[in-house]
């Protein structure tokens, strides 16, 4: 079962209302299990639009979306348990600390106090945050803030993550520790989708990359494989950059 | 349940870390009841004890200007005086002293009144004993201006006050009339034969009238005053306010992104707003024990009468957890509605504004005209203050108050409902 689709999507389509284009637009594409799946585009593309309604929380115009064999919105409730989602806002309380976020999340999910408490302290120790538990959010860096979001998607062991930009605006030290910790993460089994600007991690980071623009996927690949496809890139930034035709910011 | 008891610890913790929060549940609502019962204690008493000024020009210097003087004295709701500014009461002067605004009424008794009063009864005694026939018109003529007795009003008087001269100026007249040609009757029999008995006809209360004191069937001793007006209504303006802090949260939440998380989570996002629900609705509660013991111990301690609550324990309690549920449905429906913080602030605000000045918040509604009183009726403050005034001032029960907690709960759920319909509706498009 090492390669086997984890989620199927078949002639998606969401619009918004008062937009003339769709965000996604008859979007099909699978995506298998354990892969590191890099959904790469520039700002207004339909990333988010798409990892929205492949969480569950817009509804397609049409279409239909497969996860583990099972129709998500016939099947939305039991479906998110085995989602892990980490917005690409803080979503995080700012005013309680970053055991008691945590634990919040974690009883939301139903998860015991034993089993939390396990949790909590194995990914603080390997995130590098054993001395921040108690302290509240919003007296910590936008690094540290950004591995507390990550672990709050992780407490369930979920076996999709969607990661929305999860590395922006961060220092390289914190960079490094939260690939690492999604690398790891990874290897144990959980199936990442993960969403950014920067190319060059996702080039890294990504077994498997779609590239997207004006709501359609214009490329997909490896990430070895997207960069000879195209004549003159040597690396993947080039290849978004030939592909969108526009300027990475 | 362990999804939505997290959410209420959840709650009560960012909540108690929000000073400003805290500041406008707790702290803004006493500071309002205390200042408003001490700013409107002054009116209230003003319209229950002796405190209007009065001018008074005596003029007839006679019987009919010291009756006068008298009856308006026992009405007990004027201050009589007979001189402005050092200088002694004339109709110039009382005029005057009535425009500047430094008397509320004057009343001029014109000179002679007394001595026109006894002739004009001697002539009507006389011409009903003289044989030719008399009508009404021609038994008397009608007084010529001079004989005329004045008033004249602040124009910030009220209706009822206007009302409350002309009364005492009438019966003065009318029991004047009749005692002085009663007494010409007297005159005129004694002529033929002795009168023993000289009645004074004014003091036999054939018909007489009884006023019973509505308090005694209720509640003993409830007077309608300023803190039994204040506490109430600005306690069910005061829950409603929670909307603030809530629809902030909501909003806030949306914000952080937290908001989004939970919508992505197995269990019912409305799981998770229960939890909001239940700690604003304890929230209100709470907040009206505070009010309550206000009312009760430091509204008093300052001076001011002591609020009296009635001795219906479960209508008291129904009708609090209806309001401040029904407060806590306006403040999810306002943060569900509105995205950004000013704009719910705005909308918010005016809105329990507009449903307290409606609701007889700010002046009681039956001193409201016809239309706004209907008006009122819609207001979910209204429905709230009427039962706490059925409660307090008549010893109301559940029975005489389920009506308005049964509207309180219709409210809470329409929000509810519309709050939700509109997170679906926001999902699909």
């Amino acid at each position: 079962m090492e390669n086997d689709v984890i989620i199927k999507i078949k002639n998606l389509s969401k619009s918004y209302k008062g937009n003339l284009k769709p965000a996604v637009d008859d979007l099909s594409f699978s995506i298998s299990r354990n892969e590191i799946f890099g959904l790469l585009g520039p700002n207004g593309a339909g990333k988010t639009t798409l990892i929205s309604v492949l969480c569950g929380l817009y509804k397609p115009d049409k279409g239909t979306i497969f996860i583990n064999g099972s129709d998500l919105h016939q099947h939305l409730k039991s479906l998110k348990k085995i989602i892990g989602i980490v917005p690409q806002d803080i979503a995080l309380y700012p005013t309680l600390t970053a055991k008691e976020n945590l634990l919040f999340y974690g009883n939301v999910y139903g998860l015991s106090r034993r089993y939390l408490d396990d949790k909590i302290n194995e990914c603080f120790a390997m995130l590098e945050l054993e001395n921040s538990k108690n302290k509240k959010i919003n007296t910590f860096s936008g690094g540290m803030k950004r591995r507390i979001n990550i672990v709050a998607g992780l407490l369930h062991n979920p076996e999709i993550l969607f990661l929305d930009e999860p590395t922006v605006g961060i220092d390289i030290h914190s960079k490094k520790i939260i690939i690492d910790y999604l690398s790891g993460i990874n290897k144990k089994g959980t199936t990442i989708i993960y969403t950014s600007h920067l190319i060059a991690e996702a080039e890294d980071f990504c077994t498997y990359i779609a590239i997207m623009n004006h709501g359609k996927i214009i490329s997909e690949g490896k990430p070895a494989e997207l960069i000879h496809r195209f004549e003159n890139t040597k690396d993947l930034e080039e290849v978004f950059l030939q592909l969108t035709e526009k300027s990475i910011e | 349940m362990k999804a939505f008891f997290a959410s209420i610890k959840k709650e009560v913790l960012v909540l108690l870390r929000d000073r400003a929060g805290l500041g406008i549940l707790f702290v803004m609502p006493l500071a309002l009841v205390i200042i408003m019962a001490l700013v409107q204690d002054g009116p209230y008493q003003n319209f229950q004890k002796s405190e209007f000024p009065l001018i008074f020009v005596d003029n007839d210097k006679d019987t009919v200007g010291s009756v006068i003087e008298k009856n308006i004295r026992d009405a007990k709701i004027f201050r009589i005086s007979k001189e402005f500014n050092g200088l002694p009461a004339t109709e110039q002067v009382a005029k005057e002293a009535v425009s500047q605004g430094k008397f509320k009424a004057g009343v001029v008794v014109p000179a002679g009144l007394s001595k026109y009063l006894r002739k004009n009864a001697r002539i009507i005694v006389a011409k009903t004993f003289s044989g030719r026939p008399v009508s009404e018109e021609t038994l008397f003529k009608k007084p010529p201006d001079s004989m005329k007795i004045k008033y004249f009003l602040d124009p910030l008087t009220s209706f009822s006050f206007k009302n409350t001269i002309v009364y005492i100026l009438e019966k003065s007249s009318s029991s004047l009339i009749s005692q002085t040609i009663t007494n010409k009757y007297y005159e005129h029999f004694e002529n033929f034969y002795p009168v023993e008995n000289k009645i004074n006809f004014d003091s036999c209360r054939i018909i007489d009238i009884q006023e019973i004191d509505a308090s005694s069937i209720y509640n003993a001793n409830v007077v309608f005053n300023s803190v039994q007006h204040n506490v109430p209504a600005w306690t069910m303006f005061a829950i409603f306010f929670i909307f603030l802090p809530l629809a902030g949260s909501i909003i806030k939440e949306r914000d952080y992104g937290t908001y989004i998380r939970l919508k992505f989570m197995p269990k019912s996002f409305s799981t998770v707003i229960a939890g909001k629900i239940i700690l604003y609705t304890v929230v209100g509660c709470v907040q009206f024990i505070m009010m309550l013991m206000v009312g009760k111990y430091l509204l008093p301690a300052i001076g001011l009468p002591a609020l009296v609550i009635g001795n219906s324990y479960l209508a008291i309690s129904v009708i609090v957890l209806s309001a401040s549920l029904a407060a806590t449905a306006f403040g999810v429906l306002i943060g569900t509605f509105f995205s950004t913080h000013q704009q719910m602030v705005t909308f918010g605000s005016i809105s329990v504004i507009i449903l307290a000045a409606i609701g007889g918040i700010f002046v009681p509604i039956y001193i409201m005209s016809k239309t706004m009183a209907a008006v009122s009726k819609y207001s979910p403050l209204e429905w709230g203050l009427n039962a706490f005034n059925e409660i307090f001032l008549h010893n109301g029960n559940f029975f005489n108050i389920y009506i308005d907690a049964l509207k309180l709960l219709l409210f809470s759920f329409a929000a509810f409902l519309l709050s939700l319909l509109y997170n679906k509706y926001k999902r699909i498009n």
